[in-house]
Protein backbone atom coordinates (compact mmCIF):
# COMPACT_ATOMS: atom_id res chain seq x y z
CA UNK A 1 0.00 0.00 0.00
CA UNK A 2 2.72 2.51 0.82
CA UNK A 3 4.95 1.48 -2.04
CA UNK A 4 2.21 2.69 -4.85
CA UNK A 5 1.46 5.97 -2.68
CA UNK A 6 5.02 6.43 -2.80
CA UNK A 7 4.93 6.05 -6.55
CA UNK A 8 1.75 8.06 -7.42
CA UNK A 9 4.02 11.04 -5.13
CA UNK A 10 6.65 10.45 -6.90
CA UNK A 11 4.85 10.88 -10.16
CA UNK A 12 2.38 13.74 -9.03
CA UNK A 13 6.15 15.60 -7.86
CA UNK A 14 8.17 14.97 -10.99
CA UNK A 15 4.93 16.83 -13.22
CA UNK A 16 5.02 19.77 -10.81
CA UNK A 17 8.60 19.87 -11.03
CA UNK A 18 8.86 19.88 -14.42
CA UNK A 19 5.81 22.58 -15.09
CA UNK A 20 7.44 24.68 -12.10
CA UNK A 21 10.63 24.43 -13.29
CA UNK A 22 9.99 25.78 -16.90
CA UNK A 23 8.06 28.99 -14.90
CA UNK A 24 10.79 29.38 -12.63
CA UNK A 25 13.46 29.15 -15.43
CA UNK A 26 11.52 32.00 -17.56
CA UNK A 27 11.79 34.27 -14.20
CA UNK A 28 15.59 33.22 -13.49
CA UNK A 29 16.70 34.79 -17.25
CA UNK A 30 14.37 37.47 -15.61
CA UNK A 31 16.56 37.97 -12.80
CA UNK A 32 19.98 37.10 -14.17
CA UNK A 33 19.24 39.66 -16.61
CA UNK A 34 18.12 42.31 -14.14
CA UNK A 35 20.29 41.50 -11.51
CA UNK A 36 24.33 41.04 -13.20
CA UNK A 37 23.52 44.93 -14.10
CA UNK A 38 21.97 46.42 -10.84
CA UNK A 39 25.72 44.14 -8.95
CA UNK A 40 27.80 46.40 -11.74
CA UNK A 41 25.99 49.21 -11.25
CA UNK A 42 28.24 51.63 -10.02
CA UNK A 43 31.03 50.61 -12.64
CA UNK A 44 28.09 50.75 -15.60
CA UNK A 45 26.93 54.39 -13.90
CA UNK A 46 23.36 53.29 -13.92
CA UNK A 47 22.91 55.03 -10.73
CA UNK A 48 24.38 58.89 -12.43
CA UNK A 49 22.22 57.45 -15.54
CA UNK A 50 18.52 59.09 -15.85
CA UNK A 51 15.50 56.94 -18.14
CA UNK A 52 14.96 58.22 -20.88
CA UNK A 53 11.19 60.66 -20.47
CA UNK A 54 9.14 58.23 -22.20
CA UNK A 55 9.78 55.56 -19.70
CA UNK A 56 8.80 58.17 -17.14
CA UNK A 57 4.82 57.43 -17.69
CA UNK A 58 5.69 53.62 -16.13
CA UNK A 59 5.78 55.31 -12.79
CA UNK A 60 3.02 57.91 -13.42
CA UNK A 61 5.10 60.80 -13.85
CA UNK A 62 3.64 63.05 -16.18
CA UNK A 63 6.62 65.48 -17.47
CA UNK A 64 5.45 69.25 -18.07
CA UNK A 65 6.22 69.88 -21.07
CA UNK A 66 7.93 73.91 -21.57
CA UNK A 67 6.10 76.63 -22.90
CA UNK A 68 8.22 79.60 -22.74
CA UNK A 69 12.02 80.27 -23.12
CA UNK A 70 14.82 82.93 -23.48
CA UNK A 71 15.41 83.75 -27.70
CA UNK A 72 19.49 84.21 -28.30
CA UNK A 73 19.60 85.00 -31.79
CA UNK A 74 17.90 82.00 -33.55
CA UNK A 75 18.58 79.80 -30.66
CA UNK A 76 16.40 79.12 -27.37
CA UNK A 77 16.67 78.31 -23.86
CA UNK A 78 14.59 77.09 -22.00
CA UNK A 79 14.32 75.25 -18.55
CA UNK A 80 12.69 72.48 -17.55
CA UNK A 81 12.79 70.03 -15.20
CA UNK A 82 15.65 71.43 -13.27
CA UNK A 83 17.70 70.86 -16.39
CA UNK A 84 18.68 73.48 -18.55
CA UNK A 85 19.03 74.08 -22.66
CA UNK A 86 19.62 74.91 -25.46
CA UNK A 87 17.08 74.12 -28.01
CA UNK A 88 17.13 70.88 -27.11
CA UNK A 89 20.50 70.14 -25.87
CA UNK A 90 21.17 69.93 -22.41
CA UNK A 91 23.87 71.83 -21.16
CA UNK A 92 23.31 71.69 -17.14
CA UNK A 93 21.20 72.21 -14.17
CA UNK A 94 18.66 74.98 -13.52
CA UNK A 95 17.17 74.36 -9.29
CA UNK A 96 15.63 78.03 -9.86
CA UNK A 97 13.94 79.72 -11.90
CA UNK A 98 15.45 80.83 -15.47
CA UNK A 99 15.78 84.27 -14.81
CA UNK A 100 17.11 85.54 -18.60
CA UNK A 101 19.94 84.91 -20.98
CA UNK A 102 21.46 86.97 -24.10
CA UNK A 103 23.44 86.56 -27.07
CA UNK A 104 26.95 89.25 -27.00
CA UNK A 105 29.79 88.63 -29.73
CA UNK A 106 31.61 86.48 -27.38
CA UNK A 107 28.81 83.75 -26.59
CA UNK A 108 25.90 83.15 -24.99
CA UNK A 109 25.14 83.75 -21.21
CA UNK A 110 22.19 82.27 -19.36
CA UNK A 111 20.91 82.71 -15.59
CA UNK A 112 19.10 80.37 -13.48
CA UNK A 113 19.01 81.51 -9.93
CA UNK A 114 22.37 82.08 -8.59
CA UNK A 115 23.76 79.85 -11.17
CA UNK A 116 25.39 81.60 -14.61
CA UNK A 117 26.16 79.67 -17.18
CA UNK A 118 28.65 81.29 -20.47
CA UNK A 119 28.50 79.62 -23.64
CA UNK A 120 30.12 79.21 -27.12
CA UNK A 121 27.67 80.11 -29.77
CA UNK A 122 28.00 76.45 -30.32
CA UNK A 123 26.36 75.68 -26.97
CA UNK A 124 29.72 74.37 -25.10
CA UNK A 125 30.00 75.54 -21.68
CA UNK A 126 32.90 78.23 -21.17
CA UNK A 127 32.72 78.80 -17.54
CA UNK A 128 29.71 78.72 -14.36
CA UNK A 129 30.25 79.99 -11.60
CA UNK A 130 27.55 80.40 -8.75
CA UNK A 131 26.87 84.18 -7.67
CA UNK A 132 25.97 85.23 -3.87
CA UNK A 133 22.28 86.09 -4.68
CA UNK A 134 20.05 84.65 -7.25
CA UNK A 135 19.85 87.14 -10.76
CA UNK A 136 16.66 88.79 -10.99
CA UNK A 137 17.37 89.45 -14.80
CA UNK A 138 19.83 89.41 -17.36
CA UNK A 139 20.07 92.09 -19.92
CA UNK A 140 22.54 93.76 -22.65
CA UNK A 141 24.23 96.69 -23.73
CA UNK A 142 26.78 97.12 -26.68
CA UNK A 143 28.11 93.89 -25.96
CA UNK A 144 28.12 93.86 -22.00
CA UNK A 145 26.12 92.09 -20.04
CA UNK A 146 23.68 93.34 -16.87
CA UNK A 147 22.91 91.10 -14.34
CA UNK A 148 19.54 92.83 -11.70
CA UNK A 149 20.96 91.40 -8.53
CA UNK A 150 18.49 92.88 -5.41
CA UNK A 151 16.45 94.70 -7.15
CA UNK A 152 20.35 96.81 -8.77
CA UNK A 153 21.46 96.57 -12.04
CA UNK A 154 25.35 95.46 -11.50
CA UNK A 155 27.54 95.08 -14.74
CA UNK A 156 28.80 91.61 -14.90
CA UNK A 157 32.35 91.10 -16.58
CA UNK A 158 32.88 87.87 -18.62
CA UNK A 159 36.40 88.15 -18.70
CA UNK A 160 36.66 87.70 -15.08
CA UNK A 161 33.51 86.05 -14.74
CA UNK A 162 32.44 88.47 -11.93
CA UNK A 163 29.84 90.79 -10.61
CA UNK A 164 31.27 94.50 -11.59
CA UNK A 165 29.96 97.88 -10.86
CA UNK A 166 26.30 98.97 -9.92
CA UNK A 167 25.02 100.29 -12.77
CA UNK A 168 23.08 103.97 -11.83
CA UNK A 169 21.34 104.40 -15.22
CA UNK A 170 19.48 101.40 -16.61
CA UNK A 171 18.39 103.20 -19.75
CA UNK A 172 20.35 101.85 -22.30
CA UNK A 173 20.32 98.20 -20.71
CA UNK A 174 17.39 95.65 -22.84
CA UNK A 175 16.25 93.47 -20.53
CA UNK A 176 15.80 89.77 -21.79
CA UNK A 177 12.11 89.02 -21.19
CA UNK A 178 10.59 85.34 -22.05
CA UNK A 179 8.68 84.26 -25.31
CA UNK A 180 6.72 81.51 -26.35
CA UNK A 181 8.48 78.54 -27.63
CA UNK A 182 7.82 77.44 -30.88
CA UNK A 183 6.46 73.71 -30.70
CA UNK A 184 9.30 72.14 -32.55
CA UNK A 185 11.62 73.38 -29.79
CA UNK A 186 8.81 72.11 -27.04
CA UNK A 187 8.58 69.17 -28.77
CA UNK A 188 12.20 68.49 -28.61
CA UNK A 189 12.92 69.15 -24.95
CA UNK A 190 10.07 66.79 -24.36
CA UNK A 191 12.07 64.03 -25.24
CA UNK A 192 15.04 64.99 -23.52
CA UNK A 193 13.56 66.20 -20.03
CA UNK A 194 15.18 63.05 -17.11
CA UNK A 195 14.13 63.14 -13.95
CA UNK A 196 17.75 63.24 -11.89
CA UNK A 197 15.91 60.42 -8.97
CA UNK A 198 14.77 58.38 -12.04
CA UNK A 199 18.03 56.52 -12.77
CA UNK A 200 18.16 53.03 -14.77
CA UNK A 201 19.65 51.31 -11.97
CA UNK A 202 16.08 52.67 -9.90
CA UNK A 203 14.21 50.82 -12.63
CA UNK A 204 16.14 47.57 -12.71
CA UNK A 205 15.97 47.09 -9.42
CA UNK A 206 11.69 48.24 -9.63
CA UNK A 207 11.71 45.38 -12.19
CA UNK A 208 13.92 43.16 -10.32
CA UNK A 209 11.80 42.75 -7.36
CA UNK A 210 8.76 43.39 -9.13
CA UNK A 211 7.88 46.75 -7.32
CA UNK A 212 7.81 48.01 -10.71
CA UNK A 213 4.20 46.20 -11.02
CA UNK A 214 2.61 47.14 -7.70
CA UNK A 215 2.10 45.12 -4.90
CA UNK A 216 0.65 42.17 -6.93
CA UNK A 217 4.63 42.24 -8.94
CA UNK A 218 6.25 42.00 -5.47
CA UNK A 219 3.69 39.02 -4.44
CA UNK A 220 4.53 37.45 -7.80
CA UNK A 221 7.91 37.77 -7.03
CA UNK A 222 7.82 36.26 -3.46
CA UNK A 223 6.02 32.84 -5.49
CA UNK A 224 8.65 32.56 -7.81
CA UNK A 225 11.04 32.34 -4.52
CA UNK A 226 8.51 29.87 -3.32
CA UNK A 227 8.40 27.94 -6.54
CA UNK A 228 12.18 28.30 -6.09
CA UNK A 229 12.57 26.44 -3.09
CA UNK A 230 10.02 24.15 -3.73
CA UNK A 231 11.73 23.16 -6.89
CA UNK A 232 15.34 22.50 -5.09
CA UNK A 233 13.32 20.62 -2.09
CA UNK A 234 11.58 18.44 -4.55
CA UNK A 235 14.13 18.06 -6.95
CA UNK A 236 16.77 16.51 -4.44
CA UNK A 237 13.86 14.47 -2.77
CA UNK A 238 13.49 13.06 -6.24
CA UNK A 239 16.95 12.21 -6.28
CA UNK A 240 17.22 10.75 -2.86
CA UNK A 241 13.98 8.81 -3.53
CA UNK A 242 14.80 7.05 -7.48
CA UNK A 243 13.89 4.01 -7.73
CA UNK A 244 16.76 1.10 -7.40
CA UNK A 245 17.74 -0.07 -10.93
CA UNK A 246 16.29 -4.09 -10.84
CA UNK A 247 19.13 -6.43 -11.54
CA UNK A 248 18.22 -9.23 -13.73
CA UNK B 1 -2.37 50.85 -11.74
CA UNK B 2 -0.60 54.40 -12.25
CA UNK B 3 -1.20 55.80 -9.30
CA UNK B 4 -0.87 52.69 -7.30
CA UNK B 5 3.66 52.79 -8.66
CA UNK B 6 3.31 56.68 -8.37
CA UNK B 7 2.66 55.74 -4.66
CA UNK B 8 4.72 53.07 -4.15
CA UNK B 9 7.78 55.01 -5.86
CA UNK B 10 6.69 58.13 -3.55
CA UNK B 11 7.14 55.80 -0.57
CA UNK B 12 10.38 54.51 -1.44
CA UNK B 13 11.68 57.42 -3.09
CA UNK B 14 11.11 60.38 0.21
CA UNK B 15 14.87 60.91 1.14
CA UNK B 16 15.37 63.77 3.01
CA UNK B 17 17.13 66.54 1.20
CA UNK B 18 19.66 68.18 3.50
CA UNK B 19 19.99 71.82 2.61
CA UNK B 20 22.95 73.17 0.67
CA UNK B 21 25.71 73.86 4.06
CA UNK B 22 28.37 75.89 3.51
CA UNK B 23 31.69 75.38 5.52
CA UNK B 24 34.16 77.52 4.20
CA UNK B 25 33.93 80.72 2.51
CA UNK B 26 36.15 81.08 -0.47
CA UNK B 27 38.01 84.07 1.03
CA UNK B 28 38.81 82.01 4.23
CA UNK B 29 39.84 78.80 1.66
CA UNK B 30 42.25 80.77 -0.24
CA UNK B 31 43.76 82.75 3.22
CA UNK B 32 44.41 79.46 4.33
CA UNK B 33 45.68 77.99 1.17
CA UNK B 34 48.59 80.54 0.68
CA UNK B 35 48.95 81.86 4.31
CA UNK B 36 48.32 85.14 4.51
CA UNK B 37 50.32 85.58 1.40
CA UNK B 38 49.17 87.84 -1.36
CA UNK B 39 47.42 85.45 -4.43
CA UNK B 40 46.31 86.29 -7.93
CA UNK B 41 43.37 85.02 -9.90
CA UNK B 42 44.06 83.34 -12.84
CA UNK B 43 42.33 81.28 -15.57
CA UNK B 44 43.55 78.24 -17.61
CA UNK B 45 41.70 77.13 -20.81
CA UNK B 46 41.33 73.74 -21.58
CA UNK B 47 42.77 72.64 -24.91
CA UNK B 48 41.63 69.14 -25.81
CA UNK B 49 44.02 66.73 -24.41
CA UNK B 50 43.39 68.79 -21.04
CA UNK B 51 39.64 67.95 -21.58
CA UNK B 52 40.69 64.07 -22.61
CA UNK B 53 42.88 63.64 -19.40
CA UNK B 54 40.09 65.58 -17.24
CA UNK B 55 37.33 63.08 -18.82
CA UNK B 56 40.01 59.92 -17.68
CA UNK B 57 40.06 61.43 -13.89
CA UNK B 58 36.41 62.18 -13.26
CA UNK B 59 35.34 59.23 -15.25
CA UNK B 60 32.82 61.70 -17.14
CA UNK B 61 33.39 64.95 -19.02
CA UNK B 62 34.64 68.22 -17.40
CA UNK B 63 31.79 70.85 -18.75
CA UNK B 64 33.50 74.08 -18.92
CA UNK B 65 36.55 75.31 -20.97
CA UNK B 66 37.82 77.41 -19.01
CA UNK B 67 39.05 77.18 -14.74
CA UNK B 68 39.79 79.70 -12.65
CA UNK B 69 42.14 79.34 -9.87
CA UNK B 70 44.44 81.15 -7.95
CA UNK B 71 48.12 81.47 -7.98
CA UNK B 72 51.13 82.86 -6.11
CA UNK B 73 54.77 81.57 -6.01
CA UNK B 74 54.77 78.11 -6.32
CA UNK B 75 51.30 77.40 -5.05
CA UNK B 76 47.87 76.91 -6.67
CA UNK B 77 44.15 76.89 -5.27
CA UNK B 78 41.55 75.72 -6.71
CA UNK B 79 37.47 75.19 -5.80
CA UNK B 80 36.26 72.77 -8.21
CA UNK B 81 32.77 70.78 -7.74
CA UNK B 82 32.13 67.18 -8.00
CA UNK B 83 29.02 65.44 -7.74
CA UNK B 84 28.89 62.94 -4.71
CA UNK B 85 25.00 61.23 -5.71
CA UNK B 86 23.06 63.80 -6.96
CA UNK B 87 24.06 67.23 -6.06
CA UNK B 88 27.94 69.05 -6.08
CA UNK B 89 29.97 69.28 -3.44
CA UNK B 90 32.58 72.31 -3.67
CA UNK B 91 36.12 70.98 -2.87
CA UNK B 92 38.77 73.85 -2.30
CA UNK B 93 42.46 72.34 -3.36
CA UNK B 94 45.89 73.70 -2.91
CA UNK B 95 49.08 72.20 -4.48
CA UNK B 96 52.15 73.26 -4.21
CA UNK B 97 55.19 71.28 -5.66
CA UNK B 98 52.73 68.94 -7.34
CA UNK B 99 51.73 67.91 -3.91
CA UNK B 100 48.48 68.38 -2.23
CA UNK B 101 48.43 71.05 0.57
CA UNK B 102 45.55 70.88 1.95
CA UNK B 103 42.06 69.77 0.60
CA UNK B 104 38.67 71.79 2.02
CA UNK B 105 34.67 70.71 1.92
CA UNK B 106 33.77 74.36 1.25
CA UNK B 107 30.04 73.41 0.74
CA UNK B 108 28.19 70.45 0.68
CA UNK B 109 24.53 69.86 -0.65
CA UNK B 110 24.04 66.45 -0.53
CA UNK B 111 21.91 64.70 1.90
CA UNK B 112 24.52 62.02 2.79
CA UNK B 113 28.40 61.88 3.10
CA UNK B 114 28.55 65.10 5.03
CA UNK B 115 31.70 63.41 6.98
CA UNK B 116 34.26 64.15 4.21
CA UNK B 117 34.66 67.74 5.69
CA UNK B 118 36.02 66.11 8.42
CA UNK B 119 40.42 66.67 9.18
CA UNK B 120 40.33 63.05 9.99
CA UNK B 121 39.65 62.67 6.07
CA UNK B 122 41.03 65.44 4.42
CA UNK B 123 44.44 65.58 6.15
CA UNK B 124 45.12 62.17 4.28
CA UNK B 125 45.79 63.84 0.89
CA UNK B 126 48.23 66.18 3.09
CA UNK B 127 51.71 65.84 0.13
CA UNK B 128 49.87 63.33 -1.87
CA UNK B 129 50.59 63.43 -5.45
CA UNK B 130 49.13 61.72 -8.72
CA UNK B 131 51.42 59.02 -10.56
CA UNK B 132 51.33 59.03 -14.88
CA UNK B 133 47.94 57.31 -15.00
CA UNK B 134 46.87 60.70 -12.88
CA UNK B 135 45.81 57.90 -9.87
CA UNK B 136 46.28 59.59 -6.36
CA UNK B 137 50.13 58.34 -4.98
CA UNK B 138 48.41 57.09 -1.68
CA UNK B 139 45.66 55.08 -0.50
CA UNK B 140 42.47 57.18 0.89
CA UNK B 141 41.03 55.22 3.55
CA UNK B 142 36.89 55.48 2.62
CA UNK B 143 34.30 56.32 4.90
CA UNK B 144 31.34 53.77 5.53
CA UNK B 145 27.85 55.84 3.94
CA UNK B 146 30.00 58.20 2.01
CA UNK B 147 31.37 56.21 -0.96
CA UNK B 148 30.50 58.69 -3.58
CA UNK B 149 31.01 61.43 -1.87
CA UNK B 150 34.77 60.30 -0.84
CA UNK B 151 35.31 59.19 -4.11
CA UNK B 152 33.62 62.76 -5.66
CA UNK B 153 36.55 64.43 -3.50
CA UNK B 154 39.55 61.72 -4.71
CA UNK B 155 38.75 62.92 -8.00
CA UNK B 156 38.73 66.52 -7.26
CA UNK B 157 41.94 66.14 -5.50
CA UNK B 158 43.59 63.85 -8.54
CA UNK B 159 41.93 66.96 -11.09
CA UNK B 160 43.53 69.67 -9.10
CA UNK B 161 46.95 68.25 -9.36
CA UNK B 162 47.28 67.47 -12.73
CA UNK B 163 46.06 71.15 -13.43
CA UNK B 164 48.76 72.65 -11.55
CA UNK B 165 50.67 70.97 -13.81
CA UNK B 166 49.40 72.78 -16.33
CA UNK B 167 50.34 75.97 -14.76
CA UNK B 168 53.05 78.43 -15.07
CA UNK B 169 52.93 77.95 -11.28
CA UNK B 170 54.27 74.65 -11.37
CA UNK B 171 57.74 75.44 -12.48
CA UNK B 172 57.95 79.07 -10.98
CA UNK B 173 61.13 79.09 -8.88
CA UNK B 174 59.82 78.74 -4.98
Amino acid sequence: MLVPFKRKLRILLLKWHRGLGLIAALFAIFLVVTGIPLNHGNDLLLDKTPIPSSLLSWYGIQVEIPQEGFKLGDRWTVSAQQQLFLDSQNIGSCRDQLAGAVATDEGLFIACGRQVYFLTNEGEVIETAELRFAVGSVGSNSGNVYLKLNKQAVNFDLYEFEVGEVVITEDKIKWSIPDFLPSAISDAIADQIIVEDMTWERFLLDLHSGRMFGSWGVWFVDLIGIAILVLAVSGVWLRLARPKAKHH
Amino acid sequence: MKVLLLTLLLSFSVVPKAAAEQYMTQEAFLTAAFSGEAYKKQKLWLNKKMKQVAKQILKHDYNALRVRYWGAGHKTAWILEEIGKERPITIGVAVSNGQIDRVNILEFRESRGWEVRYPFFTEQFDAVGVDDEYTLTKNIDGISGATLSVRAVKKVAALALYLHTQTDFANSAQ
